[in-house]
């Protein structure tokens, strides 16, 4: 399998909405930044994203904008650390992470604890300590 | 750990067929169907890397009794020793490093500049993770009473089921096994039966790092014989996929019946778009790299790229006339500079 590149996809094509999992690259056209936008989040999923800029303001659009797990801001896609959230919205996920403190929340069990030392009964809510 | 080695009938690498044996509570065991499969090279399909076990719902079922036997004994050892072993497992991954690249080179494909990434991913997941042994932080607040204190802690959920993809052989299954037993929580792992080799790796390295028997057991085999049951298992708490959002829909379902904690990590259809102000140069090099590293299986690949029209014609010309020089062929050649899809089925998907 060669690297491929399709040019001047029109983005509703299934070419441009389904993930085919090899070398195969869609290029779509699109007018400014907005229309941009509207092009990346018009899928199904939402893991990674990319913005391509020397445009401050437009970096931090973007990173409100994309809705997607990971924003990346003058490189591709790929290349996650293991120590920040890894995951995405929509199709991609569940909402949990995995990566950094976002796996730490998966594999525990929150447990609230109260220890009460003041040898009486104490009634949260009820008894108001002035 | 491996229990036993045959010739292989590769010319390529001439390097001895691993068989492995499933790993449960510590020891080397056949599956229960007696049955087994072949780990092939996507590159050069007469080399078989490995013969693993074809499993099914019993080894599941021993692998979970194991982990359950191990959990009461390891949710007490207090997280700093439980994470003195991860760190143990990133400075005997280093030692490794080239060894293990290769083998999955050999079972996966990607180049080996790629599979040296993934072993080191699994090195910074374990330093990472060796580090939160000392944290695992929750939150003192002040009560609402007097003379009472309030605080909540982070306990283990029990037995974790780990169901993980071929593109990423070692560092997805770090990203999942290594947090969950610092966490004090114990694992069964059925890694993806196009590459279970690199799993197997690097659960001999956290055994050579002082892993107790138990905590990690490792169930070779194929989804409807041994993820679903493993999903489905009353005694796994938790269950970990990344996969497929076809695959995902199926055991988030399972999980959802059954209450227990699901992280699913499934597709994507990555968008870099590309304004006009940008550095053209560098898009073009990152557009490579997102596009076809990994042979453009990952899921967070470049699989869109979106310009706007005033560097458009311009971008195409350029990306398109980089991405016909690269060069394909068996990762193990160091030239090389994408290797080939996974298996015969990826490459009709891909074609189609």
């Amino acid at each position: 399998m060669e690297p491929t590149v399709f040019t001047d996809v029109d983005p509703k094509m299934r070419i441009a909405q389904e993930e085919i999992f090899g070398p195969v690259v869609s290029i779509i056209p699109c007018d400014d930044m907005e229309d941009a936008f509207e092009i990346a989040n018009g899928i199904e999923y939402g893991l990674s994203s990319a913005l391509y800029t020397k445009d401050v303001n437009k970096a931090f659009a973007a990173i409100r904008d994309l809705y997607a797990g990971i924003t990346y801001i003058n490189a591709p896609t790929i290349g996650a650390e293991v120590h920040l959230p890894f995951g995405g919205t929509k199709a991609t996920g569940n909402g949990h992470r995995e990566g950094g403190i976002g796996a730490i929340d998966f594999y525990t069990e929150w447990k609230s604890v109260y220890v009460d030392y003041s040898d009486k009964l104490q009634k949260a809510q009820i008894d108001r300590a002035e | 750990m491996a229990t036993d080695t045959l010739a292989s009938p590769a010319t390529l690498s001439h390097t001895p067929t691993k068989v492995l044996k499933n790993f449960i509570d510590g020891e080397w065991v056949d599956s229960s169907t007696g049955e087994t499969f072949e780990d092939r090279n996507p590159a050069d399909t007469r080399d078989v890397v490995g013969i693993f076990q074809k499993s099914a719902k019993a080894d599941v079922d021993a692998a979970v009794d194991a982990a359950k036997r191990a959990f009461a004994k390891w949710r007490l050892v207090p997280a700093p020793r439980r994470a003195e072993v991860v760190f143990r497992t990133a400075e005997i991954l280093i030692e490794r490093k080239e060894d293990y690249a290769r083998e999955m080179t050999r079972e996966m494909g990607k180049v080996l500049a790629e599979t040296r990434g993934d072993v080191q991913e699994a090195i910074d997941a374990a330093y990472y993770n060796a580090g939160e042994g000392r944290r695992l932080f929750g939150p003192t607040v002040p009560s609402e009473m007097p003379n009472k204190f309030a605080m909540a802690v982070r306990q283990p959920i029990g037995v974790c089921g780990m169901i993980t993809p071929w593109n990423f052989p070692m560092a997805i299954s770090s990203w999942k096994l290594l947090p969950a037993i610092v966490c004090g929580n114990t694992c069964v792992i059925k890694p993806a039966q196009d590459t279970p080799l690199s799993t197997f790796n690097l659960v001999r390295a956290l055994t050579d790092a002082g892993l107790p028997k138990g905590v990690i057991n490792i169930v070779a085999g194929f989804g409807p014989e041994v993820g679903t049951p493993l999903a489905e298992h009353a005694d796994v708490r938790a269950i970990s996929l990344t996969g497929s959002s076809a695959v995902g829909r199926i055991i988030g379902g399972i999980a959802a019946k059954t209450f227990k904690h699901c992280s699913l990590e499934l597709g994507g259809k990555n968008p870099m778009i590309v304004l006009d102000d940008a550095n053209l140069d560098l898009a073009i090099e990152g557009g490579l790299w997102g596009g076809f590293g990994t042979t453009g299986q990952r899921c967070t690949a470049t699989s869109r790229i979106i310009v706007q029209k005033g560097v458009y014609r311009e971008f195409i010309e350029r990306y398109v006339a980089r991405a016909e020089k690269l060069k394909v062929g068996n990762g193990l050649d160091e030239t090389v500079e994408m290797g080939p899809a996974i298996n015969e089925k990826q490459l009709q998907t891909d074609l189609t």
